[in-house]
């Protein structure tokens, strides 16, 4: 059984969400700040990171220009006075920078939940790769239809979790569609609930449709309950 | 999602074409410039760390932060040029995929210096002829320059289509920008300097604009045969 096959990587999700560096940055910050899944640490070493290449690139300009305007002592205390004034910008540039992806990670909100969730998944689909290894070894057999079971309800939420991916995708393509999410839902809901009510036919075709309607309508539900 | 990895810089070294097809279809370039940011300044702080620590640290500090901004300088000084010239004579290419391609230069010579660092580092320790030791790291800097130029050369040569009829013409640009970003980056340096400092003098953030850099290569060399 290839449960690999089964996992999300990230390589598919970065193809889903071709976003920019921006974007990445602010779902990074977000999944530290909402989840407080992982450490600190990273946001520190990007931070770090930031400052030393903003200060770097900052160094020389204000070394140049100090120079130039005769503003700096050619010892000890004009190499503290070209650090301070590069550290000091890049921390302005570097708050500033920090503002404004707060603000995008939170547009982010639900994107980052649901990435979250696919961590999760992946999780999930390591350990039953691990378990059917220790299976292998000890003999224990599972039912070939439990299996299989197990193989669909997985395949459904893979592919439930990258439809939402998408669709968040599409949402959050719009800044007018991201801040009226709730309306964007409702009328979804409304829209499905009138095909709902088209669908009121007994035969087979129908009654899928009306539980693939039903799925539909529990799937906004939920959502905007997590939302709002 | 990784937005600093090193990864970016393996697959540079390891698959150049792959790298190259990446850059051409602007697969992830903000984290390919970023990546090759921090790692090819890493590396060329720790080469410039080196070359300082003839004279103290705050010399060793200077240069440090000194080597990489120079490299960086003059990327950003050049990059214009080269960009707008190339779209006058045809080019569809954007401006990310031009600094992805210059910072993959860098992320090569700086690559090499890290590879040139334990000599360097080894002559540093076990000579103490200045002399010797300011024209040994001018030749790996000039060599690895060479490498570098040579890699973004033939890379830029890969990107243009040959059918074209402005080809020829943007061949002779960018060997004519070749020699810019040469006479450029030495110029740079000069203004910069110092990156070396004589053993056991006091310690000095700049030096009086003087001069350029090719008299001053001559006199070294000069000065390296006559003994002095």
């Amino acid at each position: 059984m290839n449960w690999q096959k089964l996992k999300i990587d990230w390589v598919e999700l970065e193809e889903i969400l071709n976003f920019d560096l921006k974007s990445t940055l602010a779902i990074e910050i977000g999944r530290v700040l909402f989840l407080k899944r992982r450490g600190y640490w990273f946001l520190w070493v990007t931070e770090i990171s930031g400052l030393f290449l903003v200060c770097l690139l900052l160094f020389p300009v204000v070394l140049i220009i100090f120079r130039n305007f005769d503003w700096l002592s050619n010892n000890t205390a004009g190499l503290i006075l070209v650090f301070a004034i590069a550290s000091i910008i890049s921390l302005l540039f570097l708050l500033g920078l920090n503002y404004y992806l707060w603000q995008r990670a939170k547009q982010l909100k639900v994107l980052v939940l649901l990435l979250d969730k696919i961590e999760q998944y992946d999780s999930l689909i390591d350990n039953l790769i691990l378990l059917s290894q220790l299976n292998t070894v000890t003999d224990n057999k599972i039912e070939d239809d439990k299996i299989s079971e197990l193989k669909t309800a997985l395949h459904l939420t893979r592919n439930s979790l990258i439809k939402s991916i998408e669709l968040e995708k599409i949402i959050g393509r719009d800044r007018h569609f991201a801040n009226n999410r709730y309306q964007l839902l409702t009328n979804l809901e409304t829209g499905l609930i009138n095909l709902d009510s088209l669908a009121q036919t007994n035969n087979d075709y129908h009654q899928l449709y009306s539980e693939a309607i039903d799925l539909g309508l529990s799937v906004h539900r939920e959502l905007r309950k997590k939302l709002y | 999602m990784k937005i600093i990895s090193f990864e970016v810089l393996m697959q540079l070294l390891r698959d150049r074409t792959a790298f190259l097809t990446e850059i051409e279809y602007q697969k992830n370039l903000d984290r390919k410039i970023v990546s090759l940011l921090f790692s090819s300044s890493l590396f060329l702080a720790l080469y410039g760390a080196i070359i300082g620590s003839t004279n103290g640290i705050l010399q060793m500090l200077s240069s440090a932060f000194k080597l990489p901004a120079l490299y960086l300088l003059t990327l950003i000084i050049c990059l214009p040029t080269l960009y707008l010239f190339d779209v006058i004579f045809g080019s569809q290419r954007t401006f990310n995929q031009y600094l992805a391609l210059l910072m993959a230069t860098m992320a090569m010579i700086s690559v090499m210096l890290f590879g040139f660092a334990p000599v360097t580092l080894f002559f540093r320790l076990s000579i103490d002829d200045f002399n010797f030791f300011r024209l040994l790291n001018i030749a790996i800097l000039a060599l690895t320059g060479l490498i570098g130029v040579k890699f973004f050369y033939r890379s830029m040569l890969s990107l243009i289509d040959k059918n074209t009829q402005s080809a020829a013409n943007r061949y002779k640009l960018i060997t004519a920008w070749l020699f810019l970003y040469g006479f450029v980056g030495s110029q740079l340096g000069w203004t910069l300097r110092p990156f070396f400092s004589t053993p056991g003098t006091s310690f000095a953030l700049f030096r009086e604009i003087e001069s350029n850099f090719y008299v001053e290569v001559v006199k070294i060399i000069g000065a390296f045969l006559g003994g002095n």
